[in-house]
């Protein structure tokens, strides 16, 4: 075997004292040739791609390309070498057109920065045949399927004269039609010597047509093997393959009334036919890989969303036209994924934050807001979450530690007395201390008699709260497990059953 | 820790700065410009300040969303001269001076429906809309009195804008009044908490249940409401409804209120910051022109202290941080 193309040597990288990477060591063996990578959502690969594409600088280790060092500074230099990324979402402008997407730096014929769409439409054209599409460069890159803006993106990389190309998530938003013809332009590509990555939670995908894959799994790599030697089975169990090293404070419960049901239900195009139900007292997971339609399935109930089609019951009775005001005012509270984005005020203080989704109810006369009693309600609820505050009216949430600010959240949501939780990845960012206190205060939730929808993308904290798991693939309700039959193995086969 | 200090540093947090701003340039006029601390002069700087900070007050609560009103200064024009011609139309006195103010205000708050629907329903960026607004009806304005103005208002009317009420000027207890309520409603109510995290962050505001669009449009309306009150001083004062009234006051509005602390992009600010803000923008024009110095040059020195303001207040953002 020659000289690896690309290779990096125990790279390792940290994030605030928390290790993401640790001692990565992987290979791209010769010319044309196609490594898989797999692993968890969180194992590292996000990370690992973008110390290569030179978004984020490494710690320790080095990274060597065609034997010589090559040290990333920006996403600049990573296209200079030679790298290209084609992302899950593209990056393409949908109000251009082909040619000059293809041509946003660099444009072919253009002088004094004046642009030469002759030259440029005649450049974008070979590049697309290239790719084996035959298209009108002027075409509007918002009228093109998403296969076809695919191919436009791998063109680009082609056309920045890539030798390594990384897919990451290719096939997601693909048809089975387009996704054949990317597999040919890939192994045509592999053919003229093309090197590339491909990252897939999609097995048979991988093992079709990786010469390698590479398993990581909690920032390492477990293994690097040929593709013809492994079955998908050796993958998933090299995926998840660790014991639950985390105490998990499990506590057997009593499930009430149905409080909230769900049936057949619809998004625009992130879920369909959806349906399940919550019942006061339990706990119920619902798992899935990123891109399953987790967080679009509760905004959509939550009505941030628009719902296609199919119905929503609270306390057996059909809800229509669901908003956020209104769950509030019925005890449904929706703790949000990102902290952020959605769940908090991040300039705003404290105090302030933790009243707001219960705002209406401080108001006095006047509207006035009832002082003593808006300290009152934060100063409790900062006792019940311990959350660590120096001083609550003058401490912002963005300078509050990951932790405290989802408390903050969780507190905020406590104080509208609700009996319904939605929780989007509750204990995302968190460290191990405050997951621990989160999943105790939703256990203490669900025995006081609340229903708690769970939705998280770590299998272990689901295995270890829940008492019953929902799994999502691909939009769709893929199965339900109960707790005597949790399993890693099993939630990571029916999370990826749908994916094709 | 030393309270006194807190609370009174927490009461002007974001303003503190214009505040410590204005006292500098008032001592120094005081000291410096011949005949600025007369007590006539003085009266006379709050008096114009009145108009200022009262459309400057509803400026601000735009602000918060991160928006802007154009169309305030079509109201000034427009209510003006229908206002008069309601006022030259009713017989009795008493009954003309009610129903003209009273259509008065009717015609900012309508305008400001207008703004607050197009920003709401047909998600226009109120930049567009309000333009929009100001061009028609200040067009409309002049159109119907062909730039005319229109005079003969009824006697008590002018009280409004000349009367005193205790030996106060009553421009100024209107004034003192709109800016005690807008601080009220903004710092110590419901709805002022709802305007904050809108201006802060749509998203998070929506899924924590505040009625996202209905608080946005009340914007439109407490700057429509506001504008059309300050008109109706500046009628009063003026002894008669005049197409183009305070044509010219758009920038000093919008420059009271960045310089008072308000951010651009909305979420945080303050109404004493942007009544300070207004006050300082007057005393800059009176001790200026009691100098001597060219309109025009006033102006220039106008923007130049929007931007010494603006540049202290990311300084002082960035040295939180």
């Amino acid at each position: 075997m020659n000289e690896p193309v690309l290779e990096l040597k125990r790279i390792s990288k940290s994030f605030s004292g928390v290790e993401v990477l640790k001692d990565i060591s992987v290979a791209l063996r010769g010319e044309g040739s196609i490594l898989g990578l797999v692993g968890e959502n969180g194992a590292g690969k996000s990370t690992m791609m973008n110390i290569l594409g030179g978004v984020l600088q490494r710690d320790r280790g080095e990274i060597l390309l065609g034997g010589a060092p090559y040290n990333p500074r920006s996403a600049m230099d990573a296209d200079e070498a030679g790298i290209a990324f084609i992302h899950q979402e593209l990056n393409l402008f949908s109000n251009m057109t082909i040619a000059e997407n293809l041509f946003l730096s660099d444009a072919p014929g253009s002088k004094w920065g004046v642009l030469s769409y002759r030259a440029m439409n005649a450049a974008a054209r070979r590049a697309m045949q290239y790719v084996g599409i035959d298209i009108s460069p002027s075409t509007l890159v918002d009228t093109l399927p998403m296969g076809m803006r695919q191919m436009v993106e791998i063109a680009k990389a082609l056309s920045r004269k890539a030798r390594i190309i990384v897919f990451d998530e290719p096939t997601t938003s693909l048809c089975t039609e387009e996704k054949e013809q990317l597999f040919t332009i890939i192994r045509d590509f592999s053919a003229k010597g093309i090197s590339m990555i491909y990252i897939s939670h999609a097995l048979d995908d991988v093992l079709a047509l990786c010469g390698e894959v590479a398993v990581l799994r909690d920032g390492s790599i477990i293994g690097q093997l040929p593709a013809e030697k492994a079955t998908k089975a050796d993958i998933v169990s090299m995926m998840v393959g660790r014991k639950l090293d985390q105490l998990f404070p499990y506590v057997p419960k009593h499930p009430g009334e149905v409080l909230l049901r769900v049936d057949s239900l619809c998004g625009q195009k992130a879920f369909r036919d959806i349906s399940f139900s919550l019942r006061a007292g339990e706990i119920v997971g619902l798992f899935g890989l990123m891109g399953a339609g987790r967080s679009e399935l509760a905004n959509a109930i939550y009505g941030i969303d628009r719902i296609e089609s199919g119905r929503i019951f609270l306390l057996g009775e059909s809800v229509r036209n669901p908003a956020p005001e209104w769950w509030i005012g019925k005890g449904v509270a929706y703790i949000t994924e990102n902290r952020r984005e959605e769940g908090l005020l991040m300039p705003k203080t404290v105090k302030e934050n933790l009243v707001l989704a219960n705002l209406r109810a401080l108001g006095g006369n006047l509207g006035a807001i009832d002082a003593p009693r808006e300290e009152k309600d934060s100063a409790a609820i900062i006792d019940r979450l311990s959350i660590k505050t120096f001083d609550k009216s003058r401490q912002s949430a963005q300078s509050l530690s990951g932790g405290n600010q989802q408390k903050v959240v969780i507190g905020k949501w406590l104080l509208t007395n609700p009996r319904v939780f939605l929780a989007d990845e509750p204990t995302r960012g968190v460290d191990v201390g405050a997951k621990f206190e989160i999943y105790s205060h939703l256990n203490a939730l669900a025995e006081d008699g609340s229903a708690i929808l769970f939705i998280s993308s770590e299998m272990e904290e689901l295995i270890g709260v829940c008492d019953r798991i929902l799994v999502m693939s691909n939009g769709s309700l893929a199965g339900e497990l109960d707790r005597e039959r949790f399993d890693q193995k099993e939630l990571l086969n029916l999370a990826i059953s749908r994916c094709y | 820790m030393v309270a006194k200090r807190l609370s009174l540093g927490r009461l002007l947090s974001g303003e503190r700065l214009t505040l410590i701003f204005f006292l500098v340039y008032f001592l120094f006029s005081m000291l410096l410009v011949g005949k600025f601390s007369n007590p006539v002069n003085l009266t006379n700087i709050l008096v114009q300040s009145a108009d200022l900070i009262i459309l400057s007050c509803g400026m601000t609560f735009v602000f918060m969303n991160g928006g802007i009103d154009f169309s305030v200064t079509a109201i000034l024009g427009l209510e003006s001269v229908l206002g008069a011609r309601v006022m030259t139309l009713v017989g009795d006195p008493l009954l003309s001076v009610f129903s003209g103010v009273a259509f008065m205000l009717f015609i900012g708050l309508a305008i400001g429906c207008i703004n607050g629907l197009t920003v709401t329903m047909l998600k226009m960026p109120s930049f567009i809309a309000t333009m929009a607004t100001q061009l028609i009806f200040s067009g409309l304005a002049l159109w119907y009195t062909q730039s005319a103005t229109i005079g003969g208002l009824p006697r008590p009317f002018s009280y409004i804008g000349r009367g005193r009420l205790i030996g106060v000027p009553m421009p100024i207890v209107i004034t003192l009044a709109v800016v005690l309520a807008t601080a009220f409603i903004l710092h110590r109510t419901v709805l002022g908490r709802y305007i904050f995290a809108v201006g802060t962050n749509h998203r998070t505001a929506r899924i924590s249940g505040i009625p996202i669009k209905r608080t946005i449009f009340k914007l439109f309306l407490f700057s429509g409401g506001l504008s059309a009150l300050s008109g109706v001083i500046m009628t009063s004062r003026s002894g008669a409804g005049m197409p183009a009234m305070g044509k010219t006051m758009l920038m000093d509005i919008v420059g009271a209120v960045v310089i008072g602390g308000t951010s651009v992009t909305g979420g945080s600010g303050s109404i004493f910051g942007t009544a300070i803000g207004a006050v300082l923008i007057i005393v800059l024009n009176n001790s200026l022109n009691l100098l001597g110095v060219d309109w025009f040059v006033i102006n220039a020195l106008k923007g130049a202290m929007i931007v010494l303001v603006a540049l202290l207040g990311v300084l002082r953002d960035a040295g939180r941080r």
